[in-house]
C-alpha cells in the first residue's frame, strides 16, 4: 500500500513537473503571419512572449516545417532551410515580462530561395522559425512565423532595408575648411511597406561621446522598454514625411546653414528614425503575455543607421564629383526646349538652398565642351546669355546651375538641362 | 584646358580671397545694382547727337603680367547711357559682368571676389542694347602670372591638429559617469594640381589620426582592431589629349539596369576616339571603403566590380541624333556594407551586357531613348546565412533582363500665348520591364515589375508644370501562389515664381516662390493567391494620398519659408476598412542677418498623426532658435537652442525636450605675419539636454521622468599650412 502511494505520487509529481515545464515554455509569437518583399530584403518586428526559462538561440528560414518531437511545436525540414538569421543582423533583446524582441531581417536570397521553390509549383509562403531552449531541462520548443511572398508595398511591414547617407559629393568622407558651407545631405532609402517616415536629424561635435551601435538602431527596432533611452545629440532639424508604398525615397538633409562647420575637428551628422503607426508593423505583446497593448515598429531597421562623417580642418574634397541637387532647379528653357538659333535666350533656376551665395550657369555643346559660364550674384535668379551664344553652343547644347557659397565651393548645382537649336526665326 | 583651370581657379580663389564680409556685401550689391547705379551717376546723354562710340582700355596694361587677386579695371571713353546701354565682361569664357563695378567712367573687377584666371587669356567686353545684338568693344589680352612649365601649378600641403574632449562634468544629471577626457585629431592632407598644354594631373588625399579608438573611422566595422591613424580618401585623376585616368575614389557606369554610377576606391579610364566614340573601362571595390587595407580598392576577388563601355555618337555633323553604347560587367560582392550605408546584404555574383541607344528626329519634336540589359546572377555560398553546420537550398543562377523605352514628342514649343508669355508642351512615355529574379551588382533596380507611365512637361510663362499617371503591376510570372500587386500613381508637380506674374522686368520680393506637389497612389491586389497562406485580408487595397505646398520669400535681409504637408492612408481591405491614418504637419522659418556679423533665426514646427482605427492622435510640436555672432574677425558665438513637445490622445504620455548649444571660438595666429596659416583657435562649448517624460494612467498624471545632462567641451586647434 505503501509502495503504491509512493509510486503515485513520484508519477504525480513527475506528471505536474512536465506540465509545469510545458507550461513554462507556451510560448507564443505576434504577429503570427507577415507579407514580406518577393523582389528583396525584408524586416519585421516580432515579438515572443512566455518563455520563462527558456532562452532564444538560433533562428532559421524553410520552406516547410516537420514535427519537433520530443521537443515541442514545429521546426524546419532539414532539406528545405533557406538560410539562418545572420549574426549582423541579429538585433533582438530579451524584453517585457518573460518576453523576447526578435528583429527578422530576411535577406533576398531567402526569398529568392523561396520564389524559386513557388515558380516549380511549392507552397508560396515559407517559415521563420526561432528554436528557445531551456538551459537547466534541455527542453527545446519551436515557434514559427509564416512568411507570404507578395509585393514590397501595401500590407508589408513599414521596414527601411538599404539606407545610405551621403553628401552632394563622391566621396565617403567630406573635409572642408573651416568657416565653408557645407553641400547639401540626403538619405537615399529602400523601404518596403508604406507609411510616416519621422525622426530628427542629429551632431555629434568633435570631443563628444560617439553614439554605439545601439544608440544608431531606430527606435520602432528596440523593445518597448529601451525607447527613449538611446542616447541623443544636438539636433540639426526634425522631418515628418510620408512615403507611399513605392520602395524609393530620398530624404532631404538638413538646413545646410545649421550645420556647424567653423570649429575644426570629426563631426557626425546622425539619422535618427522614430518609431511610426503601420498596422502592418504592429506587435500585440498582450497576446503572446509579453506586456500590455500594442508595440507601434514602423519604420524598424535590421541595421544601425550609418552615420555621415566630415572633418573640418586642412583636408579637402573639391575634386570629388558632385552629384545633382534638388536645391536648385532649372525653370527655363525647359528640358529639351527648341530655341531658334537667333531667338533671344534667358536662363532661370529657383535660388533653394541656405548660404548659396552666387550662382553659375554653366553651357556646354554636344561633345561636353565648355561653352560659356557666368557666374551671377543670388538674388537675381536670371541669365540673359549673349546673342551669339547658340551660334557658338551648336544644335544640341545643354546647360545646368550651380550654387556657390561665398567661399566659392560648389553648394549644390543642377541636373543638366538640354536645348535644342532650331533654324533662325523670320525678323 | 587652360581655361578650364582658369575656372577652377577662380572657384577655388573665392575661398581664401573673400576675408571682409563688409567688403564683400559691398561688391555684391554693386555688382546687382551695376545697370542701376551706374545711372544715377551718369549724365543724361544727349540724344540729339547720337552716342560717341564707346572706347574700352585697360588700366594695367596690354602686355604687363598682373597676380590672379590683382583687381584690374577697364576705362572707358564716355559714360553709358544706362537707359539703354550696359557693359558685358567675358574673362576667358566666364561672364563675370555682375561682378564687375561700374562708376562712370570705370569698370573694376575685385579679384578678391573670384581670383583670375592663371594663364594668358583674354578679356572681351561688349556693349548691351535692348534688341540688339552683343557688340563687341574690345579684346584685351589677360597675362596672370603662372609657375615655370605650368599654367597651373599648386602643391599645398596641409595639417589640422585638434585637441578637443569634455572637460566637466565627472558625473551626470542621468547618473552616467564621463570624466574629462581629451582626445587628439590629426588631419594630413595633401593637394596637388599640374596642367600645361599637354594635360592635366591633379591629386588629393585626406588622412585621419585619432587617439580614442571609438573615433577611429573604421571603428565600427573593426572594434578596437581599427587603425588609428587611417586612409580616409584620395583622387588621382589625369588627363593628356583623348586619354583620361583616375585612381582613387571614383564612379563608373551609365547603363540604367546594369552598372549606373557605382561610386567607389578602384580604377578608371577613357579613351576619345575621333571626337565620336569614346572607350571607357572601371575596375572597383565592391563597396564604398576608406582605410589603408585595400588602397587600390580591387584587391579583392571576391569582392570587386569590373565593367567597360563603348559609346558611339554616330553622326558627326548632327551630333546626339544616333547615339549609341554597349556596357559590360563583371562582379562579385560580398555580404558587406558600404562606408555610409547600412543594408541587408548577401553574397552575390553577376555577369552581365547592356545597350543603349538614343536619337532624335530631325527638329527634334521626337526623342527616343530605349536600353536592354541582360544579367546572370548568383548567390555564391554564404558563410554567414549557412552558418557551418547546416545545408542550404541552393540559389539556382538565373539568366534574367531589364528593358526601358522613353519616347518624348515637343507638341508646343515657345507657342506665343500673348505677346510676352510662351507657351510649351511635351509628353513622355515611358515603359519598363523587369523580370522576376533580375539583379545586377551595379545598378538599384527592383525586379519583377512592368510599368508604364505617361507624362506632361510644360510651362506658361513663368509657371511650370509636370504631371504623369503610372501604372505598375508586379509577379510577371504570374505564379498563382505568389500574390500579385497593381499600383496606380498620379502626380501633380508645379513651380510658380509669383512675383514674375506681375511684373517680370522688376520682379517684387514679397511675392514667393511656390512649389506645389499633389500625389495620389492605389495599389492593390486581385485575387487571392492560391496554395498559400494568405486570407483575403492579407491581400492589399489602399489608396494614400500626398498634399505639398511650398513658399520661399528673399526680401533684403530676411529670408522666410513656410511648408505644408498633409497625407492620408485609406485602407479598404477586408477586415482593415479602418486602419486608416492621416498626417499633418506645418513649418515656418524665419532668419535675418540684420548686420554683417549676426544672422538670427527661428523655426516652428507642428506634426500630427491621426490613427482612425484605435482613435488615437500625436502631435509633436518644435520651436526652434539659433544666433550666430561674429563681433570681431576672430571672435565667433554659436548659440542653437530647440524645445520639442510629444504627446498623445487620449493622454497616454507626454514629453517634453529641450537642447541648447552654445559654442564659443576665438581664432590666433602663431606668428606676427600677414600669412593665414600657422593659426590655430580655441573654443570652448556647452551643451544642455533635458527630457521630462509623464505618463497618464486612466488621465491620472504620474511623477514625470526628468533625465538632465550637460557638458563642456573644449579644444584647441592648430593649422600647420
Amino acid at each position: 500500500m505503501r509502495s503504491e502511494s509512493v509510486i503515485f505520487r513520484a508519477v504525480s509529481v513527475t506528471i505536474i513537473a512536465i506540465c509545469a515545464g510545458r507550461a513554462d515554455g507556451q510560448i507564443k509569437v505576434n504577429p503570427t503571419g507577415v507579407n514580406v518583399n518577393t523582389n528583396g530584403a525584408t524586416t519585421a518586428f516580432l515579438t515572443f512572449g512566455g518563455l520563462g526559462s527558456f532562452r532564444p538561440v538560433e533562428a532559421e528560414w524553410c520552406g516547410e516545417l516537420v514535427s519537433a518531437a520530443p521537443a515541442a511545436g514545429l521546426k524546419c525540414d532539414p532539406a528545405t532551410v533557406f538560410g539562418r538569421l545572420p549574426v549582423r543582423f541579429d538585433q533582438s533583446r530579451l524584453s517585457g515580462t518573460s518576453g523576447f524582441t526578435d528583429i527578422m531581417s530576411i535577406p533576398p536570397s531567402v526569398t529568392r530561395r523561396a520564389y524559386q521553390a513557388a515558380e516549380a509549383g511549392a507552397k508560396s509562403s515559407f517559415f521563420y522559425v526561432r528554436r528557445f531552449r531551456n538551459a537547466s531541462t534541455g527542453q527545446e520548443q519551436y515557434v514559427a512565423v509564416t512568411c507570404r511572398l507578395a509585393g514590397g508595398g501595401a500590407r508589408v511591414p513599414f521596414s527601411l532595408v538599404d539606407v545610405s547617407v551621403k553628401f552632394n559629393v563622391e566621396t565617403p568622407i567630406l573635409f572642408i575648411k573651416p568657416g565653408e558651407t557645407l553641400p547639401q545631405l540626403s538619405a537615399r532609402i529602400s523601404y518596403n511597406g508604406t507609411g510616416r517616415l519621422k525622426g530628427r536629424w542629429e551632431i555629434v561635435y568633435p570631443g563628444e561621446e560617439v553614439p554605439s551601435e545601439r544608440d544608431l538602431l531606430t527606435e520602432a527596432t528596440l523593445p518597448l522598454e529601451e525607447r527613449g533611452t538611446q542616447r541623443r545629440y544636438a539636433e540639426l532639424g526634425r522631418f515628418n514625411v510620408f512615403l507611399p508604398p513605392t520602395g524609393e525615397y530620398v530624404l532631404p538633409g538638413p538646413d545646410v546653414s545649421r550645420i556647424p562647420s567653423t570649429t575644426e575637428g570629426m563631426y557626425l551628422v546622425l539619422l535618427r528614425i522614430e518609431a511610426s503607426d503601420d498596422k502592418e508593423a504592429d506587435s500585440n505583446i498582450g497576446s503572446v503575455g509579453a506586456g500590455t497593448g500594442v508595440v507601434h515598429a514602423g519604420a524598424v531597421a535590421g541595421f544601425p543607421m550609418p552615420p555621415l562623417r566630415y572633418v573640418v580642418g586642412a583636408g579637402s574634397s573639391e575634386l570629388a564629383e558632385t552629384t545633382a541637387s534638388t536645391q536648385v532647379r532649372p525653370l527655363s528653357p525647359l528640358a529639351d526646349a527648341a530655341i531658334a538659333s537667333n531667338a533671344p535666350l534667358e536662363f532661370s533656376w529657383t535660388e533653394g538652398g541656405a548660404r548659396v551665395a552666387f550662382f553659375r550657369v554653366e553651357v556646354r555643346n554636344h561633345s561636353g565642351e565648355d561653352v560659356l559660364a557666368a557666374i551671377v550674384p543670388r538674388g537675381t535668379g536670371i541669365y540673359r546669355a549673349p546673342t551669339w551664344l547658340l551660334e557658338k553652343a551648336g544644335s544640341s547644347p545643354r546647360w545646368r546651375v550651380v550654387a556657390l557659397d561665398l567661399l566659392g565651393r560648389e553648394v549644390s548645382k543642377s541636373d543638366w538641362q538640354k536645348l535644342s537649336i532650331t533654324a533662325a526665326a523670320p525678323q | 584646358m587652360c581655361e578650364r583651370h582658369g575656372e577652377t581657379n577662380l572657384v577655388q580663389g573665392v575661398g581664401t580671397m573673400l576675408v571682409t564680409t563688409i567688403r564683400r556685401r559691398a561688391l555684391l550689391i554693386a555688382a546687382m545694382m551695376l545697370p542701376f547705379t551706374s545711372a544715377a551717376q551718369t549724365p543724361a546723354s544727349d540724344s540729339s547727337a547720337g552716342p560717341e562710340p564707346l572706347v574700352i582700355t585697360a588700366d594695367f596694361g596690354n602686355d604687363a603680367w598682373v597676380d590672379g587677386n590683382q583687381p584690374i579695371g577697364l576705362r572707358l571713353s564716355r559714360p553709358l547711357n544706362l537707359q539703354n546701354e550696359r557693359l558685358a565682361v567675358i574673362i576667358g569664357q566666364t561672364d563675370l559682368s555682375a561682378l564687375f563695378t561700374v562708376t562712370p567712367t570705370v569698370a573694376r573687377y575685385a579679384a578678391n571676389t573670384l581670383r583670375l584666371p592663371s594663364g594668358e587669356t583674354e578679356i572681351v567686353v561688349y556693349l548691351v542694347s535692348p534688341g540688339q545684338p552683343w557688340q563687341e568693344l574690345a579684346r584685351i589680352p589677360l597675362r596672370v602670372r603662372t609657375r615655370a612649365g605650368f599654367y597651373k601649378s599648386d602643391i599645398k600641403p596641409a595639417l589640422t591638429l585638434t585637441t578637443s574632449g569634455q572637460i566637466a562634468p565627472y558625473k551626470n544629471g542621468d547618473g552616467t559617469r564621463r570624466p574629462p577626457y581629451a582626445g587628439v585629431t590629426f588631419n594630413p592632407a595633401f593637394t596637388t594640381a599640374l596642367a600645361n598644354e599637354n594635360g592635366t594631373v591633379e591629386l588629393q588625399s585626406n588622412f585621419l589620426a585619432v587617439t580614442k579608438q571609438a573615433q577611429a573611422l573604421r571603428f565600427g566595422a573593426q572594434g578596437s582592431r581599427a587603425p588609428k591613424f587611417d586612409l580616409s580618401d584620395y583622387l588621382i585623376k589625369g588627363a593628356n589629349g583623348p586619354v583620361s585616368a583616375s585612381v582613387g575614389h571614383v564612379s563608373f557606369g551609365n547603363a540604367k539596369h546594369l552598372i549606373n554610377a557605382v561610386a567607389s576606391r578602384g580604377v578608371t579610364g577613357a579613351v576619345n576616339i575621333a571626337q565620336i566614340a569614346e572607350v571607357a573601362v572601371g575596375l572597383l571595390n565592391g563597396t564604398s571603403i576608406v582605410g589603408w587595407d585595400n588602397p587600390i580598392g580591387v584587391a579583392n576577388d571576391n569582392h570587386r566590380i569590373i565593367g567597360a563601355s563603348v559609346k558611339v555618337d554616330a553622326i558627326k555633323s548632327r551630333p546626339g541624333s544616333v547615339l549609341f553604347d554597349v556596357s559590360y560587367l563583371n562582379g562579385e560582392q560580398l555580404p558587406q556594407s558600404g562606408f555610409n550605408q547600412g543594408d541587408i546584404n548577401d553574397r552575390e555574383k553577376n555577369h552581365g551586357a547592356a545597350f543603349h541607344f538614343a536619337g532624335k528626329l530631325p527638329g527634334d519634336r521626337l526623342t527616343l531613348d530605349a536600353g536592354y540589359a541582360i544579367s546572370h546572377f548568383e548567390n555564391p555560398f554564404d558563410p554567414t546565412l549557412a552558418q557551418g553546420d547546416i545545408s542550404l537550398v541552393p540559389v539556382r543562377p538565373e539568366t534574367k533582363a531589364a528593358q526601358f523605352a522613353d519616347v518624348t514628342l515637343a507638341i508646343l514649343r515657345n507657342t506665343s500665348l500673348t505677346k510676352e508669355i510662351k507657351v510649351n508642351l511635351s509628353t513622355t512615355f515611358r515603359h519598363e520591364r523587369v523580370d522576376p529574379l533580375y539583379r545586377s551588382l551595379g545598378a538599384t533596380v527592383q525586379a519583377n515589375v512592368l510599368q508604364n507611365v505617361i507624362e506632361l512637361t510644360g510651362g506658361i510663362g513663368p509657371l511650370a508644370v509636370q504631371a504623369s499617371h503610372a501604372r505598375a503591376e508586379d509577379n510577371l510570372d504570374d505564379i498563382p501562389s505568389v500574390l500579385k500587386t497593381f499600383t496606380h500613381v498620379t502626380s501633380v508637380n508645379a513651380v510658380l515664381p509669383v512675383a514674375s506674374l506681375f511684373s517680370a522686368s522688376k520682379p517684387s520680393p514679397w511675392f514667393p516662390q511656390l512649389t506645389w506637389s499633389l500625389s495620389e497612389t492605389h495599389q492593390f491586389a486581385n485575387d487571392v493567391p492560391e496554395n498559400s497562406d494568405f486570407a483575403e485580408t492579407h491581400a492589399p487595397d489602399q489608396m494614400s494620398r500626398a498634399n505639398n505646398i511650398d513658399a520661399q520669400w528673399a526680401i533684403g535681409k530676411w529670408k522666410a519659408g513656410y511648408r505644408y504637408n498633409i497625407s492620408n492612408q485609406d485602407n479598404r481591405q477586408l477586415g482593415r476598412e479602418k486602419a486608416d491614418l492621416g498626417g499633418l504637419t506645418h513649418n515656418v522659418a524665419l532668419g535675418v542677418s540684420p548686420m554683417s556679423w549676426i544672422d538670427l533665426g527661428t523655426s516652428y514646427a507642428f506634426e500630427g498623426a491621426n490613427n482612425h482605427e484605435l482613435a488615437q492622435k500625436n502631435a509633436t510640436r518644435r520651436f526652434g532658435a539659433n544666433v550666430d555672432l561674429r563681433p570681431t574677425r576672430n571672435l565667433g558665438m554659436s548659440t542653437v537652442f530647440s524645445r520639442t513637445w510629444m504627446r498623445d490622445y487620449p493622454l497616454t504620455t507626454d514629453t517634453d525636450n529641450d537642447d541648447v548649444s552654445v559654442e564659443l571660438s576665438n581664432n590666433f595666429r602663431l606668428f606676427r605675419s600677414s600669412a593665414e596659416r600657422p593659426s590655430g583657435r580655441v573654443f570652448f562649448r556647452y551643451q544642455r539636454q533635458s527630457s521630462a517624460n509623464t505618463a497618464f494612467l486612466e488621465t491620472i498624471r504620474q511623477d514625470p521622468v526628468k533625465r538632465r545632462v550637460w557638458t563642456l567641451n573644449s579644444g584647441v586647434s592648430l593649422n600647420a599650412f
